[in-house]
């Protein structure tokens, strides 16, 4: 596997070396080698120029939100390759991976002859960006770290694969689904918003700030983040916990571990433990920038009014 | 331009006086503020419930518990692989037993389904045998120290590149887990193990403390401990697997703690010499309080978030060592 790789990146730098000792290199080789007519341009989350020859025909995912968008655009007959990590929908597990998102093997990718490659522009390395056009293999990258960006990514993708009306139809999907929680949360005012956690993992503990995509769900769905404005990640510990006592607190459960919702109940003093508001919902649902985010604001949005009707009148008496 | 915390006979109260303010630090600070009489209140009544009162007893404790545990340990195992070894860079970590026991909880995160005994029990295990395999290899040199360096520099690599190869194919969730558990973390404690790591530690630490005499003779250089009469490989031996224990427990309880057992037995060697009888008691108690105050810091400084643990020891004991470097110089 390692020395493959690594016999694949020798091949590369030789590759890259005839390249340019006669001059030919341009930066970007793909950008001549398609100079040909009938071909569009797209811009993609880099700020690149993509040119391709009309639509793609064999696609390679490197990205499983993705992945999940092509299922959902009913593209997945271009979709040649995809990663160890496209567990959703369970059908994209049958497609050839290529390995991880952040380190796929390039001649698994060159095996499959892709007229596309798209990546996540924060997770793939330039190198692996440079090694693609050098192959000339067109790449286009998305970024949807916000909900704004999840439906331009959408539309976008609808775009780029030849199926714009059905990326138009799912960008509008989550739009109406935001629109919609907008409304009810204007309706039932934001006075009686419940403070929440949202917890990524619990050991040690990671929750999502502000400034994260499940974040900005939470707080479209009418809850208000307890950790600090503009947070990422950030590490707490089950004091600040204890501290900040949130309404709710929101655990995703992940294979192999045991239930995250125990390692709450241990603490009885809890608001969210005496009234029941600890609640599962799957991270993939709040953490992957696919069409299953109506799942996941729907979810939050759930658990927000359920909490309001354990006991509306504790929390607004208890607001800090 | 002697300062006056270099007189010995000061040691004893200094490092008890360093160690008692870490714990104070440790109970007072983090998230929900105390006061000192708060915190006396809260400790004479145990049976009070209330916000403060849980996160003192059922938080706070444990954890400055655990850290002046992972801290005694590693600071003292530190002091013991530096006289035996001979070498001012050896730390806990140097037999590959860090990587025995990093390997053992990838394994515990990736393969089972995991309960909080698991990760544990198989870095414990993971260390004990990269303890073992290098014991193979050395036993039969005679434990020379270079035999001893280059087996367990060998077994680290070799747990390292399992490691690698196991998080390649490690499905995304147990890999997360694992690199935040080799970056080691103090608020993971299982707390019905303490009692018993705690027991084990003070009880090598006794022993190596026994063997003290001997340390002195090693650090001399072989001749002179073969000179004096003493079964140089045994002795050796003993002292390795002794403090590679301590080494064991302290990983399997907290992870990979850095710094700590690197700097610990120095600094106190600058300040007080290096004769091992004051030398092991002093680096059990400032590796505590080390450790106990780092996390205090590491708990307070961002709150509500935390910083880890590791960042904090070399940030802050990283330019101790180095001003106290500097004062040796004068």
């Amino acid at each position: 596997m390692h020395s493959n790789r690594h016999l694949s990146l020798i091949l590369m730098f030789v590759c890259g070396l005839l390249a340019w000792v006669p001059g030919v290199w341009s930066g970007s080789g793909s950008a001549i080698a398609a100079s040909i007519p009938a071909q569009v341009t797209h811009t993609d989350a880099l700020g690149r120029q993509v040119q391709l020859d009309g639509a793609p025909q064999r696609v390679v995912s490197l990205v499983p939100s993705v992945t999940e968008t092509i299922y959902a655009l009913g593209a997945q007959g271009l979709l040649v390759g995809v990663t160890d990590f496209c567990n959703y929908p369970p059908q994209a597990q049958n497609k050839q991976s290529v390995g991880a998102y952040d380190s796929p093997s390039i001649e698994a990718i060159a095996m499959l002859r892709p007229d596309l490659v798209i990546i996540a522009a924060d997770m793939a390395t330039p190198a692996l960006l440079q090694t693609l056009l050098e192959l000339d293999i067109p790449v286009y990258s998305v970024y949807p770290r916000s909900l704004k960006a999840t439906i331009e990514m959408q539309r976008n993708l609808g775009a780029v694969l030849g199926y714009a009306e059905a990326g138009a139809t799912l960008a509008s999907q989550l739009e109406q689904a935001i629109a919609q929680l907008n409304q009810e949360v204007n309706q039932t005012g934001v006075e009686t918003s419940p403070r929440v956690l949202l917890t990524i993992m619990l050991e040690p503990l990671v929750i999502a700030g502000t400034d994260t995509l499940p974040g900005e769900m939470l707080a479209c769905a009418g809850g208000v983040n307890v950790a600090t404005p503009g947070s990422r990640y950030p590490m707490w510990n089950m004091e600040s916990v204890l501290a900040f006592d949130p309404d709710i607190i929101i655990v995703s459960p992940h294979p192999g571990t045991s239930s995250p919702r125990d390692f709450f109940l241990r603490f009885k003093q809890l608001r969210a433990v005496q009234q029941g508001n600890v609640v599962e919902i799957p991270a993939d649902w709040l953490q992957r920038p696919g069409p299953r985010i109506i799942k996941g604001l729907e979810a939050l949005r759930q658990a927000i009014t359920d909490a309001a009707t354990h006991t509306p009148e504790k929390i607004d008496a208890t607001q800090h | 331009m002697q300062p006056s915390i270099r007189h010995t006979y000061l040691w004893l109260p200094l490092c008890l006086l360093f160690l008692g303010g870490a714990v104070v630090a440790g109970l007072i600070y983090g998230t929900v503020p105390l006061t000192p009489s708060e915190l006396v209140d809260i400790l004479l009544h145990p049976q009070s419930s209330g916000l403060k009162s849980t996160v003192v007893w059922q938080l706070r404790l444990p954890r400055v518990g655990l850290a002046a545990l992972v801290g005694m340990a590693l600071a003292v195992s530190g002091t013991v692989f530096q006289a035996v070894l001979r070498n001012p860079l050896a730390d806990p970590y140097i037999l590959g037993v860090s990587g025995g026991a990093a390997l053992g909880a990838v394994l515990a995160l990736t393969f089972f389904s995991v309960q909080s005994y698991v990760v544990p029990s198989l870095a414990f295990s993971g260390a004990l045998l990269a303890l073992f395999l290098v014991y193979l290899v050395a036993r039969a040199h005679q434990a020379a120290t270079h035999t001893l360096i280059l087996a367990g520099v060998m077994v680290g690599s070799l747990c390292t590149a399992m490691l690698m190869f196991l998080l390649l194919y490690a499905p995304a969730d147990p890999m997360r887990n694992a690199l935040f558990w080799l970056a080691g973390n103090l608020a993971r404690g299982e707390e019905r193990w303490l009692p018993y790591g705690a027991g084990v530690c003070m009880i090598l630490v006794l022993l190596l403390w026994s063997r003290a005499g001997l340390l002195d003779v090693f650090t001399q250089g072989e001749d002179v401990a073969a000179d004096l009469g003493v079964d140089i490989g045994r002795e050796r031996m003993f002292l390795f697997c002794a403090a590679g224990l301590l080494v064991a427990i302290a990983v399997a309880l907290a992870g990979l703690v850095g710094f700590v057992g690197l700097v610990v037995p120095h600094a106190i060697r600058l300040l007080w010499g290096a004769g091992h009888t004051r030398l092991i008691p002093a680096a059990a108690i400032v590796g505590a309080g080390f450790l106990v105050g780092a996390d205090a810091i590491a708990r307070t400084v961002l709150a509500p978030a935390e910083v880890p643990v590791g960042v904090v020891t070399a940030l802050v004991g990283a330019p101790f060592f180095l001003y106290l470097l500097r004062l040796r110089g004068r």
